[in-house]
């Protein structure tokens, strides 16, 4: 959707927010303030060069929700603000807005249209003085869903995503179209499959190096194996092909799969993922972190990484007040052969470049009243870079944080 | 642009003939999914276009769900809404529930329940994943 059309839209949802208010169905008002303060032992995810600091997230929101029988709209926007108690050059404002407009003809009929605007820092020192470092990525999406009776519901959409970096690298800024179709069976009141192609096609600015097309086709069960246990697999199969000629097309598999139990006050649940990722936000995960730079100049032979997680978590509520939450999860990162990097200490590599991950995590929350809550957050990162131990870090933070929300 | 704006005009005009459709029947669980999420304010977590099943979904994620499970079609019970909103209630778990029963226990689940805030950035906003 370009510049105009998007204002367009937004102008609308204004005009609709506008004449709901008019009507007398009443704008839901929202304002909010999070704010949390972390002490972060390697603020640049580094091995070599570990600074650390207290980070202050300050995000002060506001929605706007018009809801109606049948119609709702909401514009929404809550920016971030960091201050970084080592240097100030390292505080930024990030920003999150949201627009969504919807019309259900009764509740198995629905047409919407939602935008997603989000934006993010990077760990990237070097960036800090020179580019800057908040990437922006959005997302349009237009969908039509009618559900037929309790078995049979039939999904159709249209996405574009966009992604854009502060540099002028022509490989951090790209727009991808989406078009799917879904369809979901219910068997039973236990068990469902949903069958989902799609067809995705991905243009980078001012390169035609990374270009792809590419068609999906998923799967997804999901089956209640007890009252207590739940079962979701969802694997997808994909076929890309890459618009230079000399590139091999890709045939792959990426899997998804969660376990959870709830019984009584607590829920755990495991997952496994696998998927191979070629944005620049999930090249960040990984040996970016030690030394992206290096790692931009030589991405015209660098397309994805393939990317496994395995995950634990668990949520408890002790108290109506007080809740408890512990996870941990490994990720690997699997570079393809034909990545290769300059860094003398890499030289003589004979193996596939991979990043490993270990994170824990812990906190809990609890509720002074019914408009402000405070908790501690705590959570141990260690990354391991293959081959060479050189570039082996980890970074420990923890914090306090409250929210007040209206 | 002018798309946009015609399009909020017929959504205006569209929306000046809705009119209120719930009644003194008993409420389905589909029906009290749905008035549950606009209750928390959560409707812009949906998918663009969200059917009964996504309101249901979303409430799920949270963990807010029957102990069986939902089946949108069936009637609310009193026990059903005590599982969905988390509570030890009393009185007979079996009973069917009208909206306006409905929206009594809801008034004063709403008085004591913190309001619904969304998560604004990763685990860390060092790192785009962490």
């Amino acid at each position: 959707m370009g510049k105009k059309g998007r204002t367009g839209v937004l102008l609308g949802l204004c005009l609709l927010l506008v004449s709901f208010y008019a009507q007398g169905a009443g704008l839901k008002i929202k304002p909010s303030l999070n704010i949390s303060s972390e002490y972060n032992t390697n603020i640049n995810l580094s091995a070599d060069d570990k600074e650390s600091s207290w980070i202050t997230y300050v995000r002060p929101g506001l929605s706007i929700q018009a809801p109606l029988e049948n119609f709702y709209a909401e514009l929404s926007y809550m920016p971030t603000f960091a201050y970084f108690s080592k240097d100030k050059d390292y505080n930024y404002k990030a920003d999150l807005a949201k627009g969504v407009l919807r019309y259900n003809i009764g509740p198995r009929f629905s047409i919407g249209i939602k935008d997603d605007y989000e934006e993010t820092a990077l760990p990237d020192k070097s960036r800090v003085e020179n580019e800057g470092r908040v990437y922006r990525k959005n997302t349009a999406s237009a969908a039509l869903k009618y559900q037929v009776e309790n078995n049979w519901s039939v999904e159709m959409g249209y996405k574009v995503d966009r992604f854009k970096d502060p540099t002028d690298d022509p490989f951090a800024d790209y727009k991808g179209h989406t078009t799917y179709l879904k369809l979901k069976n219910n068997f039973s009141p236990r068990t469902y499959l949903a069958i989902n192609p799609s067809v995705r096609k991905r243009d980078f600015k001012d390169s035609e190096a990374k270009d792809y097309d590419s068609l999906s086709l998923g799967l997804e069960l999901g089956h209640k194996l007890s009252d207590v246990w739940k079962l979701k697999i969802a694997p997808s199969w994909e076929y890309r092909n890459y618009t230079e000629a000399e590139r091999d097309t890709v045939k792959n598999v990426d899997w998804n799969v969660n376990l959870t139990a709830k019984s009584g006050k607590g829920k755990l649940s495991f997952d496994y993922s696998k998927s191979i990722q070629d944005t620049f936000r999930d090249k960040y995960a990984g040996v970016a972190f030690y030394n992206y730079s290096e790692l931009r100049t030589l991405e015209t032979n660098y397309r994805y990484a393939t990317v496994e997680r395995v995950g634990v978590n668990y949520d408890y509520k002790l108290s109506k007040l007080f809740k408890i939450n512990l996870g941990t999860f490994y990720q690997r990162n699997v570079y393809p052969d034909e990545i290769v990097l300059t860094n003398d200490k890499l030289a003589d590599r004979d193996e596939r470049w991979r990043s490993n991950f270990y994170v824990y995590q812990a906190g809990f929350d609890y509720r002074l009243s019914k408009w402000v809550s405070v908790g501690i957050t705590y959570r141990y990162v260690d990354v391991k870079n293959k081959p060479g131990d050189d570039f082996h870090y980890s970074t420990v933070a923890g914090g306090l944080k409250a929210s007040v929300s209206f | 642009m002018r798309s946009g704006v015609i399009l909020g005009l017929v959504l205006f005009l569209l929306g000046t003939i809705i009119a209120p459709a719930f009644s003194a029947e008993k409420i389905t669980q589909g029906e009290f999914a749905m008035l549950l999420v606009r209750v928390l304010g959560m409707e812009g977590d949906l998918p663009p276009a969200a059917t009964v099943e996504d309101y249901g979904s979303l409430l799920s994620s949270l963990g807010m769900e029957p102990a069986y499970g939902w089946d949108y079609e069936f009637p609310l019970t009193l026990g059903d809404l005590y599982d969905v909103l988390g509570i030890d209630g009393k009185g007979n778990r079996s009973k069917k529930l009208t909206l306006e029963e409905v929206l009594r226990i809801l008034e004063k689940w709403v008085g004591e329940t913190p309001t619904y805030v969304p998560e604004s950035t990763p685990v860390s906003a060092v790192s785009p994943i962490f």
